[in-house]
């Protein structure tokens, strides 16, 4: 890079320097032309012409000229932040208690905030890990004078709603977890949390196994229903993941059962479950007199192409107005609630999660006060030094931009190390059983998460920097007017002067 | 002045003009005497090409160029050789050289 360079040129200037190069030329060639004894006319009609195309030349240097400047300005401006990051390094290294004890706040306040999104962004703003899922909804029954309140339903009304609704292309249901104990060869029994599901549910979802298959429709019914489908998780930890298990028996709370299937990794339907088997209904739909009143059945539909949730929602209440009608006992004041299964999943963790994501923010908010306070101390220790680099020339945009610039690559450095924090607790905390979070809840730290570190780490060194940057300015501007006042000219060397450094 | 050969290409005017500026920093038009007198009048090049030429160079940083005093006290554009020009007019030189001694042992006879 050349030490003097032409100033800063705006688009006149470029236009006005081509012109009066190109001009210095032509006069320079008319003065030859004429001492060889020409006329001026002559010679300026001689020169025009021997020169070629002027205005395409013309044009043509302007608009390399623009593209030159523009090249140049960012040749500066990346030269002058090199050297902005290089001073701030280095001034970080000369205090390094400040620089340890900043970069430790920002990092855990960083690092909080990183691993929160996470999970916020997984659980609020992630699809459902099914096929398909904004057509999921739930189906729960309710009462007309509680319309919102979701309460689950009955076998019998299960069976009815299923075949009587047109909105929704199936609807399938499970009942509440259960344990089983299973007792493996070579150890001791354990408890199992298994899930009995409808086998339409699977369908519902659109999920296929991983390997095998899922219940198929009658596999539910007495003397079929000696099948179970089994979690990744169980299957890698219990099973060794062995691919020949299908088809193999396993006894379950002293009954035989059959794995026919394997769920892919992650998939859940509650969120804790290890295994699926087809829940037979057929006793509860022999005493439906009784049963009707028996609310246990966790439901799902998939909306019909082109159905809107509205549209469900008033088919389900038709239908539970006309089982009001014919079991009055059973289904007094019988309503319907259709919701996306999204909101009924997550509709509880979100209001929490944004609340614990609200706190990380406080959190940060007050790292940056504490560190705000740090810098400006800091900033008032180094008047001295900031009053010389003015002195010597440096803009009050350029001090201001000095400390912005330290803030920032200080907050870079405290959003790597939290960056780091968070994936080192993310992965301990996966490494402890890292099959069993589900899908939908193993947050990860992938770009999106990295991103938003980048730009609250940015976003905080900024913040961090302008306030003290431009107090220490005004500061060191002040300073160095006064200093001009009191300190005359040949005066004695100033005593603190030595220390300059 | 002898007229620019219709054939002179670009590349050619660059490298002529970065062997001009190798001698001493110059503004165009005493770029263009120094050539003509070099070449003995063969190799003029014509003011549109020179000033196109050493903007274009300029914006590779081949050059850099500012303000001064001619020789009559008139405000003139001066250019200067860099070291990337300098290593840009070394190794065209060579590819120059060689070209032309291919050119003259094919012509010449056998």
């Amino acid at each position: 890079m050349p030490l003097f360079r032409l100033p800063r040129r705006s688009r006149a200037a470029i236009a006005r320097e081509v012109d009066a190069e190109l001009e210095f030329h032509l006069a320079m060639r008319v003065s030859a032309l004429t001492a060889l004894g020409l006329s001026a006319d002559d010679a300026r009609r001689q020169a025009v012409e021997e020169f070629g195309d002027l205005e395409r030349t013309r044009a043509y240097c302007r608009a390399v000229d623009a593209r030159t400047e523009r090249a140049v300005r960012m040749v500066d401006r990346w030269a002058e932040w090199r050297q902005d990051v290089r001073y701030a390094l280095r001034t970080l290294r000369r205090s390094p208690t400040f620089t340890a004890v900043s970069l430790l706040t920002l990092a855990v306040a960083i690092g909080a905030n990183t691993a929160i999104f996470s999970v916020l962004r997984a659980v609020v703003f992630a699809p459902l890990p099914y096929g398909a899922p904004g057509a999921l909804v739930q189906v729960s029954e309710s009462r007309t004078q509680n319309p919102n309140e979701p309460q689950p339903i009955s076998p019998p009304n299960f069976v009815d709603f299923r075949a009587r609704q047109h909105t929704l292309s199936d609807l399938g249901a499970s009942a509440g977890s259960a344990f089983a104990t299973w007792t493996p060869e070579h150890a001791d029994p354990v408890a199992l949390t298994e899930l009995a599901v409808t086998p339409s549910l699977f369908h519902v979802l659109q999920v296929p196994p991983l390997r095998g298959r899922t219940f198929a429709t009658g596999e539910d019914t007495p003397g079929h229903d000696g099948e179970i489908v089994v979690s990744y998780a169980f299957w890698q930890r219990w099973l060794g993941a062995d691919t020949t298990v299908i088809g193999r028996p396993i006894t379950l709370d002293g009954r035989a059962y059959t794995i026919i299937g394997i769920m892919p990794r992650g998939f859940t339907i509650v969120g804790s479950e290890e295994m699926w088997r087809p829940l037979d209904m057929s006793d509860d739909l022999a005493h439906a007199e009784r049963t009707r009143k028996q609310h246990y059945l966790h439901a799902v539909g998939r909306l019909k192409a082109g159905v809107t949730r509205e549209a469900a929602r008033a088919d389900l209440i038709a239908v539970a107005r006309r089982l009001d009608a014919e079991y009055p006992d059973a289904n007094t004041a019988l309503s319907a609630m259709v919701v996306p299964l999204h909101d009924a999943v997550v509709g509880s963790l979100r209001p929490a999660l944004l609340l614990l994501q609200g706190a990380a923010v406080l959190v940060l908010l007050i790292a940056c006060a504490n560190q705000a306070n740090l810098t400006l101390s800091r900033a008032l220790d180094r008047r001295r030094e900031l009053a010389v680099r003015s002195a010597l020339g440096a803009g009050r945009g350029r001090l201001v931009r000095q400390l912005v610039t330290e803030s920032v690559v200080l907050a870079a450095a405290g959003g790597a190390l939290g960056f780091g924090l968070a994936a080192l607790g993310a992965h301990v905390l996966l490494g402890l059983n890292p099959d069993s979070i589900p899908a939908m809840f193993s947050g990860g730290l992938d770009g999106g998460v990295l991103l938003f570190s980048i730009t609250l780490s940015i976003a905080t060194g900024v913040g961090l920097g302008v306030v003290p940057g431009l107090v220490a300015a005004a500061e060191g501007s002040a300073r160095r007017s006064r200093a001009a006042h009191e300190e005359p000219a040949a005066g004695a060397p100033d005593a603190s002067a030595v220390r300059w450094s | 002045m002898a007229r620019t050969p219709a054939e002179l290409l670009q590349g050619t005017v660059d490298i002529l003009i970065l062997r001009a500026l190798a001698w001493e920093p110059m503004h165009g038009y005493a770029i263009s005497r120094w050539l003509d007198e070099r070449s003995g009048g063969v190799l003029g090049v014509e003011g549109a090409a020179l000033y196109q030429a050493l903007h274009r160079i300029e914006h590779r940083a081949w050059v850099t160029a500012s303000w001064g005093l001619s020789e009559n006290n008139r405000k003139a554009k001066f250019y200067a050789l860099t070291s990337a020009g300098r290593a840009q007019l070394r190794a065209e030189s060579v590819v120059w050289k060689r070209y032309a001694d291919a050119v003259f042992k094919v012509l010449s006879p056998a």
